[in-house]
């Protein structure tokens, strides 16, 4: 008789949120990220997402006394701006730690360029997962900033099989990070970017992915990248959009989709 | 004796909105599935039945309509679903999703799948007394989608309409069964299983006949989503073909021998629209062997902003769409907007049992 998981009790899954680092933003979130599951942001340019992630990170640290994974995706890794937002948190909150002491707990990972390579490098990091857990300091928080740059481009002339090949690769990278979120505890936050959307038939179909209404940023309809089959991977869903047409700075709003 | 419905000892609005609804004969309204009777007249459950129980009654005393003890045994099993809480879904469902069968619930992202799925496995918890199943479940979350706090708010709300009814109109051991009804046992009476990978999800499914026959109190087998492990591995679809026919097999097995409701969620995909024809459209993943596994079929939907839900394939039900909401309490119905009642109270009581 073959013996498959264990059953867990449902009281057991009470788990700590991962502050965003903004007390209005955790309210929202119902405390912050939740633990074991993946959850995405998706937005244009320009609307801070990657500020998100690094701020995560450096809360992850001061709040939950927990260390993090940022995977960056698209070329050098922001590490002065990481830096920047430690030293302006440390300097806010009364802690023992110094910007040297959060930025020291943050595992980076860059030169991931396609959709095999970043799967690898996530079931690679299951001897660093497994060394700090038993620390005072075990992985809080997994960050992919951003999933769209390595698996965007399906190559010159994109088939069915193209589309397959990189769907299957969704639902094993997805599956590689809940499980190891889920057996270690952490959250999941990934990026993404957006695609326009033409007016006419494919419109109904963009709009599946975007729980049934249209997601205006800058004034045009957009949907997230990477298609139904990426959306069939993410817990939570978070728009972060610029308010104002024309892309100018304005104000930006986060919009839950679901979850 | 006639046995028209003005006829039935029945209060008089009662009766005048059975024969509204085309239910002019007692035996019409024998005759009629409780749920159907319930939805259609827009009367509770309950009201339903205790017309039914007079209808009979003046029926039988006819001699000609008669029920035997198999028909009425019949009936009660038919009868036997577990509710949604939405009235439209559960009268295009006939009543709520049925035992003995496999109910596919596919669709979209953030259309509630995995809402629905938590929904039943708090429904399936309905006492006895109150017309439920007084059962457990069985929840394999193969997506990480069930949460502790999801959960909460929607047993919260069970237990608190619990209640109301139970205080709306005194019935034997109503009070005390919904008290009984707390969090705890609620939760305790959800048996979860997290799967990450396809062999993981078969080993669960492997042990599903000792698990159900050491609890026969679970009624309910939920899998959350039957696409996610299986969209894993591409690469041999003849194998994976096999193993989801295998898989349907034994849980059609399962559901029939321990008389066990099995709900499973299912993805969707595009379709590529013809060159020139049809545009591109979305539908269940897995392919067609199976399509035929599951006895019924729902697909969830976007239209205008508001989620809908199509019944595409039943055993005994026409196809028929409804809408359906997810509110903070858990699934619900559209509120007529005509009926003023407290707040979360909606046409879903009316088909409550």
């Amino acid at each position: 008789m073959k013996s498959g998981p264990a059953r867990r009790r449902i009281q057991s899954l009470q788990v700590s949120k991962c502050s965003l680092g903004c007390p209005i933003l955790d309210a929202f979130l119902g405390g912050g990220l939740s633990s074991g599951s993946i959850t995405e942001l998706v937005g244009e340019a320009t609307t801070a997402k990657t500020q998100l992630c690094l701020q995560a990170l450096v809360h992850a640290r001061l709040s939950l006394g927990g260390s993090g994974v940022y995977i960056y995706t698209e070329g050098d890794p922001p590490l002065d701006r990481l830096h920047q937002l430690a030293q302006a948190a440390v300097a806010r909150r009364k802690t023992p730690l110094s910007a040297g002491d959060v930025v020291a707990g943050v595992f980076v990972e860059r030169g991931v360029d396609c959709g095999e390579a970043l799967l690898a490098r996530v079931k690679a990091l299951q001897p660093l997962l497994a060394r700090v857990a038993g620390t005072p300091a075990p992985v809080r928080l997994l960050v992919v900033d951003s999933l769209a740059a390595p698996l965007r481009d399906l190559g010159p002339s994109p088939g069915r099989r193209e589309l397959l090949a990189r769907a299957q690769t969704f639902f094993r990278l997805a599956a590689a990070l809940r499980a190891l979120a889920d057996r270690h505890g952490f959250a999941v936050l990934v990026t993404n970017q957006v695609t326009d959307v033409v007016a006419g038939p494919g419109a109904a179909l963009a709009r599946s992915a975007t729980g049934g209404a249209p997601l205006l940023t800058s004034g045009r309809e957009v949907t997230p990248a990477l298609g139904l089959a990426w959306a069939s991977c993410v817990n939570t869903r978070l728009f972060a959009a610029h308010a104002a047409g024309g892309g100018a700075p304005g104000p930006r709003v986060l919009h839950l989709v679901w979850g | 004796m006639t046995s028209d419905v003005s006829s039935l000892p029945l209060c008089p609005t009662l009766r005048s909105k059975l024969s509204a609804a085309g239910f002019t004969s007692a035996a019409a309204v024998a005759q009629a599935d409780p749920a159907r009777l319930a939805a259609d007249a827009a009367v509770t459950l309950e009201d339903a039945q205790r017309a039914q129980h007079a209808a009979d009654a003046r029926t039988r005393s006819g001699l000609a309509g008669a029920l035997s003890a198999k028909a009425l045994y019949d009936r009660e099993r038919r009868s036997q679903r577990i509710i949604t809480f939405c009235a439209g879904l559960d009268s295009i469902l006939g009543g709520g999703v049925g035992l003995q069968q496999i109910t596919e619930v596919c669709g979209g992202p953030g259309l509630g799948k995995t809402q629905l799925g938590m929904q039943l496995a708090l429904d399936v918890q309905i006492p006895d007394c109150f017309g439920g199943l007084g059962g457990e479940a069985l929840y394999v979350d193969a997506e990480g989608g069930l949460t502790l706090e999801r959960l909460t708010q929607m047993a919260d709300a069970l237990a608190a309409h619990l209640r109301r009814v139970a205080a709306a109109r005194a019935v034997a051991r109503r009070a005390q069964a919904a008290a009984a009804l707390t969090r705890e046992r609620m939760f305790d009476a959800v048996h979860l299983y997290r799967v990450h990978d396809l062999a993981e999800l078969l080993a669960v499914v492997d042990g599903l006949v000792a698990t159900l026959a050491a609890r026969p109190a679970i009624r309910l087998v939920v899998v959350d989503s039957i696409a996610f492990p299986f969209r894993q591995d591409h690469a041999d679809l003849a194998a994976r073909t096999r193993q989801l026919a295998q898989l349907g097999q034994s849980l059609m097995e399962v559901a029939v021998a321990h008389d066990v409701a099995v709900v499973l969620t299912n993805h969707v995909t595009t379709r590529p629209g013809e060159d020139g024809g049809a545009p591109p459209r979305l539908i269940p993943v897995l392919g067609d062997t199976w399509a035929h596994v599951a006895t019924s079929r729902l697909m969830l939907y976007w239209e205008a902003g508001a989620r809908r839900a199509f019944l595409y394939k039943s055993p005994s039900q026409p196809p028929a769409s409804c809408e359906y909401l997810v509110t903070g309490e858990g699934i619900r119905g559209r509120r007529q907007p005509a009926k003023r009642g407290p707040e979360g109270e909606c046409r879903g009581e009316a088909a409550k049992k």
